[in-house]
């Protein structure tokens, strides 16, 4: 009966022509409250996703998943830029480790690593990113790279990365991974042990936090998908070059929870 | 609430009507009890002296309430037992009644189910009455011309709207709306009050937003022709600066997070207890966190840094700090 309640508030809410009370925080941005759309600005603008690429890169890696399988550090992988780990050239690792590193510490080396195992090499995995987005219905998405580098057809959208990130969370494994906090990996062989920190800082500080991931490129600006759980209600918020990541996101899931208990 | 209400009423009617049946009669002790479905708790059994035409026991109009709106149909004697069905018909309303009344010379022991609808709402109620015959004379015209100026005078006390606050309107306006109002000829002056209190009225807004949810059309906002879409409008407008965010949060999204940014940049200014102006300005545009690491520049960071030979930090690595201390700056201010 809740649920119908909010299901007529949205309805009711879209014919009032209120779907963006936020114009401010961010380029575009989507609101979700238990699947359905809450709130919403330039859902399906072309933008770069920066780092939240990463999470079609993390879905397909969970495609035939093997987690004890051994990724060897590339050449192209130890090169990448950004925030990474500072992972060496034929370094070994667990695939699982790659996986937790590309998304929680979103560490474009071992996104880069994850993307050549997965795919072969780096070029065919962005074939492979591009048609799960196509399977997906992404319809305003393209990817030149599996971490989110700024590159002219490197664009994707509020709406299709709600998408992306509902098909992501269904993974029982991510949603266990995405609100750690911390985590260490250790490099096969060695006694090297890597610290992870979850770059979500709303993950162990917001009530009901779930993830999932942060994005930063000087042409994307701040990016963060957030999902969050209370009392049964679940949001989720996707930001594309938001103005105030952190307190926005704050914000709209406060005020997403407060129109799902009002309409309760 | 409302059904209690109707059944309340349809008690009332009962005794009242029973009351009123004309001719000499004799005093009789008659006690009604009331089960509702749908009711939290029971209804306490109500006991009167009533006045009842001699024989009148074995009438199912006697014991049952006599009323222009309601026929009684049906009625079967069989030695000291009477079945019967009867209908009412108020406001286009019907409720059904069927029931079985035992009688003697002293006694009488009826049941009654009704079913139907009053004042909108479904009703399903059973009525258990019980007469004992007290004995002498009595005079029913007199006793039911009693009862009736008691009931017109409660009807014109329930009327009586000077000392109304604009929610006391809100609350009773179903006496004021419909087709034959119980208070006839109120609705012009409920609506006049609502129209001019009610926009200026956080309270009363409230409790009108709440029953024209809650009521539809039914509601005081709809029988007044209010536009509660513009209304919320307006009242979000005056509060944006005001709250409670309470209110702001749950009707105006937009004013709620500007409210939220406000509170927010004064707390945190109200910490940093700054003198200066210029750094108070500062403070209140300022933003409180800073923005994650870099990853155009090829960086390393600190925090995902290998730990055992990561030794070429960039400024990355500050920024990457400065999230962790923003985040704590959240959880300080916001307790989570």
């Amino acid at each position: 009966m809740r649920y119908l309640l909010i299901g007529l508030l949205l309805v009711c809410q879209g014919a009032q022509a209120q779907p963006d009370p936020f114009p401010a925080v961010a380029s575009a941005y989507v609101v979700r409250v238990n699947g359905e759309l809450l709130w919403e600005r330039q859902a399906n603008r072309r933008l770069p996703p920066a780092s939240l690429t990463k999470l079609m890169t993390v879905l397909l890696a969970l495609d035939d998943y093997k987690p004890k399988a051994v990724v060897e550090i590339s050449r192209q992988a130890a090169r990448e830029t950004g925030m990474r780990l500072g992972l060496k050239h034929q370094q070994r690792f667990y695939v699982e480790d790659m996986l937790a590193a590309a998304l929680i510490n979103s560490g474009n080396d071992a996104c880069h690593a994850l993307a050549d195992f997965v795919g072969g090499d780096h070029q065919r995995f962005v074939k492979l990113m591009n048609q799960r987005a196509k399977k997906l219905g992404m319809s305003n998405t393209n990817f030149t790279n599996a971490c989110g580098h700024d590159a002219a057809d490197h664009f994707s959208s509020a709406h299709d990365l709600a998408i992306l990130t509902t098909e992501v969370i269904k993974h029982k494994w991510i949603a266990d991974l995405a609100i750690r906090e911390s985590m260490q990996i250790s490099e096969i062989g060695t006694s090297k042990n890597y610290t992870l920190q979850n770059k979500n800082a709303l993950i162990g500080r917001y009530q009901g936090a779930l993830g999932l991931k942060t994005g930063y490129t000087p042409k994307a600006g701040t990016c963060l998908i957030a999902l969050a759980e209370r009392g049964g209600t679940r949001v989720m918020l996707v930001m594309l070059n938001s103005a105030n990541r952190w307190w926005d996101a704050v914000d709209l899931l406060d005020l997403a929870f407060a129109q799902a208990r009002h309409a309760s | 609430m409302n059904k209690l209400y109707s059944g309340m009423l349809l008690v009332a009617f009962g005794l009242y009507s029973s009351l009123i049946s004309a001719a000499p009669g004799e005093w009789w002790e008659m006690t009604t009890k009331m089960e509702m479905e749908g009711m939290p708790f029971a209804m306490p059994a109500q006991a009167m002296k009533i006045c009842m035409p001699k024989g009148g026991q074995s009438d199912p109009s006697n014991t049952q309430g006599k009323d222009k709106n309601c026929k009684m149909t049906d009625v079967k004697h069989s030695g000291n037992t009477v079945k019967f069905k009867g209908s009412c018909v108020n406001q286009g309303e019907t409720m059904n009644m069927e029931g079985e009344t035992s009688h003697d010379a002293n006694s009488f022991k009826s049941n009654v189910k009704m079913t139907g609808k009053s004042r909108g709402e479904p009703i399903d109620m059973k009525m258990a009455s019980s007469g004992k015959r007290i004995g002498g004379a009595c005079d029913t015209e007199e006793l039911g011309k009693k009862a009736k100026a008691q009931i017109d005078a409660g009807m014109a006390k329930a009327c009586d709207t000077s000392k109304y606050k604009t929610t006391d309107w809100m609350y009773n306006s179903s006496n004021f709306t419909g087709a034959k109002p119980v208070c006839p000829g109120k609705l012009d002056t409920m609506c006049k009050v609502l129209r001019n209190d009610v926009p200026h009225d956080l309270q009363a807004f409230q409790t009108l937003q709440s029953m024209d949810k809650d009521r539809g059309k039914d509601s005081p906002a709809k029988a007044c022709n209010m536009d509660m879409a513009s209304m919320t409008k307006a009242m979000c407008k005056e509060r944006a600066k005001k709250g409670p965010l309470s209110f702001l949060e749950a009707s105006c999204p937009a004013e709620a997070k500007v409210y939220r940014e406000l509170q927010r940049k004064q707390a945190e200014c109200g910490e940093r207890g700054f003198t200066s102006g210029i750094k108070m300005k500062q403070c209140m545009g300022g933003e409180m966190i800073e923005e994650e690491t870099r990853s155009a520049a090829p960086t390393k960071s600190k925090k995902a840094k290998a730990e055992p030979e990561q030794d070429n930090s960039t400024s990355s690595d500050s920024t990457s700090d400065s999230v962790i201390d923003g985040a704590k700056k959240l959880k300080g201010l916001f307790g989570f």
